[in-house]
């Protein structure tokens, strides 16, 4: 067949047969001298030799009190991987490391090592493995195949306060992978609280290092003179709490259900900022056991729930600072108005009760803050409207979220004549509607932290602060300091005399002889407040007291809320008025000799 | 003409078959590992280029040479276009523009470039079979290639860029350009070969020179091709100072593999250990230990014959490097039968192609070639490779049918 032809130079194939002949004889002379004379060699360094690049976890940054005490840090823990290829191999083992980690075998096998993607790397079996397990398996680690340890690092909370707040880290799920770059399943991340908000910040960077693994991904050690990229550690928070303050507000309601919040009024700082029942901290640390996690979530008392921010509750009383404001701003009434309280009020045929049944007389505004006339404040309600309830509370916030940086916050409600024709209808509801929520009770809902916000702009007289829990972003290596954008003052939108007139009224709710507070009056520590006792269908009145000291240049705020404690001023003012004597008698912690100790302490 | 007219060749067809049977086996052991089990993205994405590429096939064979012929320029013209719009709009990755992107489709066209060439030299060396010795003559064909290679240069892709002149090279041989004149081609690459060596430098030139006299050489080209020679041995330098730095690290990292135990001679051992580990018969589909625990880099495309390697052992790689064989040598087989010449041409350029870029990409699996960033053809993921490679295949094809033609 093969064709002579004269047209062109192919008629010497001969050449291209003979190099493409060679090169690929030389191929498979390369080929057999790999696969079949080092075959064996290689195939154990497949097996043995491995190098793989190691992630290096960073420390997570440290939480510090506003005096340098430490709230969170890492403390080492061992945890327990196993490769389900080699473990399979093993039943006895099997049987042995199931009993250890409490699993009988075939959950542990269905569980564990079921749903394992890749059988030939290792798994984490379990977080920090208890003391007792860790002996088990080292006792028995000669005839226990495809597993080993390994230490992480584990949340800490030294003090075990603020756990709502300081809130909890979690494993990455392959759901939330994408939100995260750079991390994989089963990395920690912050889920709640200020670790989920500055996760950013604390998360630090793995660093890596090459370390020669055998054929199941088991480090055998470091590859020497391997390069290693030290990991960057997360950076330190300086919070706004002081914890011993933090700490007497949970002692202070212990064995009930309720809510204390403290701030600074000049600042927005938040000082403490308690919920009962609590919870401990460390038992979320890494992972939970699903054990702790259902008792924590099916637990009636909600241990979970941060009253503080997430407990949405009628304000009572307490809020009639902001209905004053509000019917003096819109200029419905002026300073000298005044209502005769009979002991009650007729609206249509209905009649609303002042909580003093035989009246309290002529009253005017401050007289109305002071003693708390119900019947002043159904009268002025009627006048407002509930769209001028509705800017009553927008001016101080109330019924909103406060944006504090914590997170997990519920807005509440704040009525307006809008809100009524969506729920109710616009013929749905009629003006005899108004009266309860003037008072703060009805469908009016706010938290304990927007009721501090609340009286800590009283108190200042001239700005609400957004609450705010981080003061200070450190990097622990180089020492230098930044400052989260989180702190925000708004002026009030109310005129100075309106301020001055509301502090005013609350300094007599105190002080004055009247006073629903007047048992924490004290001549030589002035300060103001205000109690509220908000009906509750469901049982015992809510408790409430918001107020602030001293006086003169206020240096805390405090919000009180005690579930089912009765009245204000019997329930909730006494705590409010422990917590801030306590505040203000203290000696001031010198700051920075903690400061440095605890850094110290955070950074191993 | 239709009686002569032939049926596509049988050993041909199954070779290519076969090849793009064991890529698809390949992509599914990698892209099983890389997605842990679950999706299979890869494989599924190179099933349907596969099918593509069958129909880039088909229509391909059936194209008649008097279709192919006329368009040839134009479809040479067209492939340096798209080479020019990816550097105008290319997309870049890894400090490399390589890739045209229309919706969600996107392609190399420096991959349908090695198609372009074959043709378009085919046919201008085609056209002039008498003035194979004519310096203006074989520098324009020298440009053919020397275009498509500048444009590929820019991107960066070294690796690819080096197809155009070997296949130009081949297809010049292959033509009938006198051998004196080749030597002068090939004298500035040993020039730069050598030019770290004076005394080889020196002495290499003097052999070409002796060989060239000894070859009646007129004067004038022999002391261009001197020049030339000189030039480049002075220039190498200069152009190394200019290389990305991850090119030279590749060459360095060749020349001492433990240098660099991260980069590229990480890539190498990895490889040689995946290759070897495999034995003689192989750990077995889906077992392959540096596959599937992700020792190996890159393994569904430059160093995917090692994954196959370490799966289906010495037997396995014997398979591939044979298929290869096949198409290489049955390619050039009818090229040398061919009547006419711009089929044979065609069919020589095509299997010089695929040899050159195959035994490349094998020689860096094996390590005996730095790391130059080549796809297996056929094998390795990729889709603008896998198509383009399959419509080369279909005109060579074209070729065992139409090989009687005039």
């Amino acid at each position: 067949m093969r064709q002579e032809s004269s047209t062109g130079g192919w008629q010497r194939p001969w050449a291209f047969f003979l190099v493409a002949g060679l090169l690929s004889a030389l191929l498979m002379v390369r080929l057999a001298y790999l696969q079949i004379v080092l075959g064996n060699e290689l195939r154990d360094k497949s097996e043995s030799n491995r190098i793989r690049l190691v992630e290096i976890a960073p420390a997570r940054g440290a939480m510090l009190d506003r005096y340098g005490h430490l709230l969170v840090t890492n403390r080492p823990v061992y945890t327990l991987y196993g490769v389900p290829a080699e473990m399979k191999k093993d039943t006895v083992a099997v049987a042995k490391i199931s009993q250890i980690l409490g699993y009988d075998v075939e959950t542990f096998r269905r569980k564990v090592l079921g749903p394992v993607r890749n059988s030939f790397l290792a798994h984490r079996l379990q977080r920090d493995l208890s003391f007792q397990g860790l002996s088990q398996i080292e006792e028995q680690r000669d005839i226990l195949s495809g597993i080993f340890l390994q230490v992480e690092a584990k949340r800490y909370h030294p003090t075990e306060v603020a756990a709502h707040v300081l809130g909890y880290v979690g494993e990455v799920s392959q759901e939330e992978l994408p939100q995260f770059p750079g991390l994989k399943a089963g990395d920690l991340v912050g889920k709640r609280g200020i670790e989920k908000t500055y996760d950013p910040f604390l998360r630090g960077q793995k660093g890596w290092r090459l370390a020669v693994v055998n054929v199941f991904g088991q480090e055998v050690g470091d590859l020497e003179d391997g390069p290693r990229v030290a990991p960057i550690p997360g950076k330190t928070l300086h919070l706004t709490l002081d914890a011993e303050l933090q700490s007497l507000a949970e002692s202070l309601l212990v064995d009930k259900t309720g809510a204390i919040v403290a701030i600074e009024p000049s600042t927005g700082e938040v000082l403490a900022i308690a919920s009962s029942p609590t919870y401990d901290p460390n038992v979320f640390a890494g992972t939970v056991s699903s054990l702790d996690w259902e008792r924590l979530l099916s637990d009636p008392a909600k241990p979970m729930l941060n009253r503080a921010t997430q407990g949405t509750y009628p304000p009572g009383s307490a809020i009639k600072m902001a209905i004053l404001a509000e019917g003096l701003e819109s200029g419905e009434i002026p300073l000298s108005w005044s209502v005769s309280c009979g002991g009650a009020l007729r609206v249509g045929n209905r009649s609303f009760a002042c909580w003093r049944k035989k009246g309290h007389g002529r009253m005017g505004v401050l007289d109305a803050v002071e003693q708390s006339c119900d019947v002043f404040f159904y009268t002025l309600g009627l006048r407002l409207g509930p769209d001028g309830i509705h800017r009553a509370m927008m001016r101080f916030h109330l019924g909103m979220k406060t944006g504090i940086d914590s997170g997990s916050e519920l807005p509440g409600v704040a009525p307006s004549v809008e809100y009524y024709n969506r729920r109710y209808g616009v013929d749905g509801w009629t003006r005899g509607f108004i009266p309860s929520i003037s008072i703060g009770q009805g469908e009016v809902l706010v938290t304990p932290l927007q009721m501090c916000g609340y009286i800590a702009a009283i108190a200042d007289g001239h700005f609400w602060h957004e609450p705010h829990l981080v003061r200070e972003i450190e990097d622990p290596a180089t020492g230098k300091v930044e400052v989260p954008d989180n702190h925000i003052a708004e002026p009030v939108a109310a005129r100075p005399e309106t301020m001055e007139l509301l502090r005013e009224a609350t300094r007599r709710v105190v002080m004055g002889s009247h006073g629903t507070a007047h048992s924490l009056c004290d001549p030589a520590l002035p300060m103001g407040g205000k109690t509220g006792t908000a009906q509750n269908p469901h049982g015992e009145d809510h408790a409430w007291f918001v107020g602030y000291a001293p006086f003169e240049n206020p240096r805390i705020a405090v919000c009180v809320l005690v579930e089912f404690g009765g009245h204000g001023s019997s329930a909730a003012a006494p705590l409010a008025g422990r917590l801030m004597r306590a505040y203000l008698n203290r000696e001031q912690p010198t700051g920075v000799a903690l400061l440095a100790a605890a850094t110290v302490e955070s950074q191993d | 003409m239709l009686g002569n007219l032939r049926p596509p060749d049988l050993l041909l067809t199954l070779a290519v078959l076969a090849l793009v049977g064991v890529g698809l086996l390949a992509i599914y052991s990698t892209s099983f590992s890389a997605t842990g089990g679950g999706e299979l993205a890869n494989f599924k994405r190179q099933v349907s280029w596969a099918g593509i590429g069958l129909g880039a096939l088909l229509i391909a064979m059936m194209l008649p040479t008097r279709a192919v012929e006329p368009l040839a320029f134009v479809f040479y013209g067209l492939s340096l276009f798209l080479l020019l719009l990816v550097l105008a709009i290319g997309r870049s990755e890894h400090g490399a523009t390589r890739w045209l992107v229309v919706g969600s489709m996107r392609f190399q066209p420096s991959e349908f470039a090695k198609a372009a060439l074959c043709i378009g030299l085919a046919r201008f060396l085609a056209d002039h079979p008498k003035d194979l010795a004519r310096p203006r003559v074989i520098l324009t064909a020298l440009l053919f290639a020397i275009v498509p290679m500048t444009l590929v240069v820019i991107q960066p892709d070294l690796g690819t860029s080096v197809i155009f002149p070997v296949a130009g090279f081949c297809m010049l041989a292959w033509a009938g350009v006198p051998a004196s004149y080749l030597l002068l081609i090939v004298m500035p690459i040993l020039a730069v070969v050598t030019s770290w060596s004076t005394h080889l430098h020196v002495a290499l030139l003097i052999l070409c020179v002796a060989i060239l006299w000894q070859q009646r050489l007129r004067f004038l080209p022999l002391i261009t091709g001197a020049g030339i020679y000189l030039a480049a041995g002075a220039a190498a330098p200069r152009i190394w100072m200019h290389l990305h730095d991850y090119q030279r690290k590749r060459i360095l990292t060749f020349l001492n593999p433990e240098a660099d135990p991260l980069g590229s001679a990480y890539q190498i051992i990895q490889s040689k250990i995946a290759i070897g580990s495999g034995g003689i018969t192989g750990k077995g589909f889906l077992k392959g230990t540096q596959t599937q625990l992700k020792f190996l880099p890159e393994q569904h495309t430059d160093f995917i014959f090692s994954a196959w390697g370490e799966e289906f052992g010495f037997i396995g790689a014997f398979l591939v490097v044979f298929l290869f064989g096949v198409i290489i040598f049955r390619g050039l087989q009818f090229a040398s039968r061919a009547h006419n010449p711009f089929n044979s041409l065609l069919a020589a350029g095509i299997s010089c192609t695929v040899a050159f870029q195959a035994l490349t990409n094998l020689f860096v699996a094996t390590g005996w070639l730095p790391v130059t960033g080549l796809p297996l053809p056929f094998i390795s993921y990729g889709g603008s490779s896998l198509f383009v490679y399959m419509g080369m295949m279909g005109l060579l094809l074209g070729v065992t049918m139409r090989w009687r033609e005039h």
